[in-house]
């Protein structure tokens, strides 16, 4: 088990953000987690990662309690790919880069030949050679999202987190991008957790699912657990038709004619 | 460009020969060659006092100090500037974005005002750290919500003791009689008849100060991701915040204590090293105190040396400053 969480719950001014969630994780899967907005799908994001410490229950991340974990130990098991990014100085690709590896940095001993190979490794995969003399400050939304990907993966964790991450990209890069998240969780043995607002896209990637409605987990489960009508309906409060092939989900629509 | 090692050393050169050629510069003047043997001289201990004495006054108790202290605090403008700037994530920050320079201006004018004297000639500078440090404990108190400060509540912190500061330094001007001309004077900024004494302090301060920031470069690197990037890159925002602003309020309090309100070159100069030499902060580090060094010698003895009546260096600055900034400003807005 990579992930445990034991009746989380979360709330600012008397009002609950997230209510009693408990969850077990797998080691080598790919994780969906669905909802609405504001369903409190990124205040467990924030929990997972630890920047926010100051929830009720319990949250066990490879055997460690977060809140006993400092910031810079946990930095070195999950890593996370953001929705929206600040970025108010003009660094390089490089520079950013060179920043996810900073949690296998000791302090005071400069970075060292691996660290050089994992960013320049990465840095030619992801073709960003052509970025060579641009700033992250004047890259596109999709182009940043990119670079935080690739940020990602040279942290070298076990656990990624994805809060819509694919957010901004066009439909080559999020297949792209997230096959190669794919990629880790079945060859590496990573732990991939994504939030989506697309479920199509869901669907492509991920073997469980996880639905968050109002604070609350409103169903966990393997594809035939979780994607059905009832379920859908509950979480986003309209008609779904799903179109199945061999059994298996393929496409999930808006069902406009009971709608209707 | 690429070999930074190198222009550290260039510049430090420039800065090193400028001090010396404008030592000897003045009423009285002192060829090149004179004052470079007799700064040698004082340092490998071997003085040249007895040879001639008029120029070892003019050099070590008027000129020399004088020099070295309007460099030094160009410098620790410079960096302070810079680190407020890659902490609060801001631009436009500079090294008074805290309210250490209106607490510094209420605590001096208090001092003039009420003509204390108990710590003899420092007691106006004394002050003026004294409530500079006041305001910046505030500013921190205010802006400390649920257990964490972000770099808006640190702002807008800074406003309300700014305005707070600023107030009483009104009252205190409309309620002063003859003081006021002292009180403005002060204010503006100015580093003639500066004494080795306030040097020291002031170095004392920023270059063990310095060596430390050295070491949290990489983080401040970090820290422009945002804050939640940063957390998940293992650092704790709130605690790096505190400590970086600390170090370099401190520095911009001493400063302002001893050498009055110096604007903009802390603004300035960390953008042209930016515009220069990149974003990575630990290059930064050194490159902006140099800068700001040698802009701020250059700039005092242009006040000392061109300008018929000696101004203070704060209208100097923020004259030249003001246009310059605004061009960087509507440069950096066209682009995003």
């Amino acid at each position: 088990m990579v992930i445990e969480m034991r009746n989380v719950g979360y709330s600012i001014n008397g009002h609950e953000i997230l209510k009693n969630i408990s969850l077990c994780l797998q080691r080598g899967r790919f994780y969906g987690v669905l909802g609405p907005n504001g369903a409190g799908k990124s205040t467990m994001i924030d929990i997972l990662c630890g920047i926010n410490r100051h929830y009720s229950g319990e949250v066990f991340i490879e055997g460690k309690d977060v809140k006993l974990t400092t910031p810079r130990e946990l930095s070195r098991i999950i890593s996370m790919v953001p929705q929206n990014f600040y970025i108010n100085f003009p660094f390089s690709v490089k520079e950013v880069l060179m920043m996810g590896r900073h949690p296998h940095k000791k302090t005071f001993t400069p970075y060292t030949h691996k660290d050089y190979e994992v960013v320049e490794n990465i840095y030619n995969a992801f073709g960003f050679e052509k970025f060579e003399k641009t700033s992250v400050m004047e890259m596109s939304g999709g182009e940043k999202q990119r670079v935080f990907f690739a940020k990602a993966l040279v942290q070298e964790t076990p656990i990624i987190v994805l809060d819509e991450a694919t957010s901004n990209l066009d439909i080559y890069y999020t297949h792209k991008l997230l096959s190669v998240m794919k990629q880790q969780v079945l060859s590496a043995k990573k732990t991939v957790i994504s939030v989506f607002h697309d479920i199509n896209t869901a669907l492509c990637y991920c073997d469980d699912f996880i639905f968050i409605k109002d604070g609350t987990v409103t169903a966990t489960g393997n594809m035939e657990q979780t994607m059905n009508k009832e379920n859908l309906r509950g979480l986003y409060n309209m008609d779904f038709k799903i179109i199945t092939q061999n059994h298996r989900a393929v496409s999930i629509l808006p069902n406009q004619e009971e709608a209707e | 460009m690429k070999n930074h090692k190198l222009n550290y050393a260039v510049l430090l050169l420039i800065l090193a020969l400028s001090i010396i050629f404008f030592v000897g510069q003045g009423y009285i003047k002192i060829p090149f060659k004179t004052t470079f043997d007799m700064i040698l001289g004082e340092i490998t201990n071997n003085s040249l006092k007895e040879q001639n004495l008029k120029f070892w006054y003019t050099i070590f108790e008027v000129r020399l100090p004088r020099v070295l202290i309007s460099g030094v605090c160009g410098a620790g403008l410079a960096f302070c500037g810079l680190i407020f700037q890659s902490v609060l994530l801001n631009p436009l920050a500079d090294p008074y974005i805290l309210g250490v320079s209106s607490g510094a201006s209420f605590g001096s004018a208090l001092a003039i005002m009420f003509n204390l004297n108990f710590l003899g000639l420092f007691t106006t500078s004394f002050f003026a750290f004294l409530f500079s440090i006041i305001s910046l404990v505030l500013t921190m108190a205010i802006s400390f919500i649920d257990k964490s400060i972000n770099k808006t509540s640190l702002i807008l912190a800074g406003i309300i003791v700014n305005s707070f500061f600023s107030a009483g330094l009104s009252f205190i001007k409309y309620i002063a009689g003859d003081e006021v001309g002292t009180i403005v004077f002060w204010l503006m900024g100015s580093f003639s008849s500066r004494s080795w004494n306030d040097l020291l302090w002031v170095s004392l301060t920023f270059f063990p100060l310095l060596v430390i920031t050295y070491f949290f470069t990489e983080k401040m690197n970090i820290l422009s991701l945002g804050d939640r990037n940063a957390a998940t890159l293992g650092i704790n925002t709130t605690r790096l915040r505190v400590v970086l602003l600390t170090l370099a309020s401190i520095i911009s309090s001493i400063i302002v204590s001893r050498s009055g309100i110096i604007g903009f070159v802390g603004l300035v100069v960390p953008h042209i090293c930016r515009f220069i030499w990149g974003s990575d902060n630990k290059k930064l580090i050194f490159y902006s105190p140099l800068i700001g060094a040698l802009l701020m010698c250059y700039a005092d003895n242009f006040i000392r040396l061109v300008l018929p009546a000696e101004i203070p260096i704060g209208i100097l600055t923020s004259l030249i400053g003001a246009p310059f900034f605004a061009f960087i400003m509507r440069r950096k807005m066209r682009r995003s």
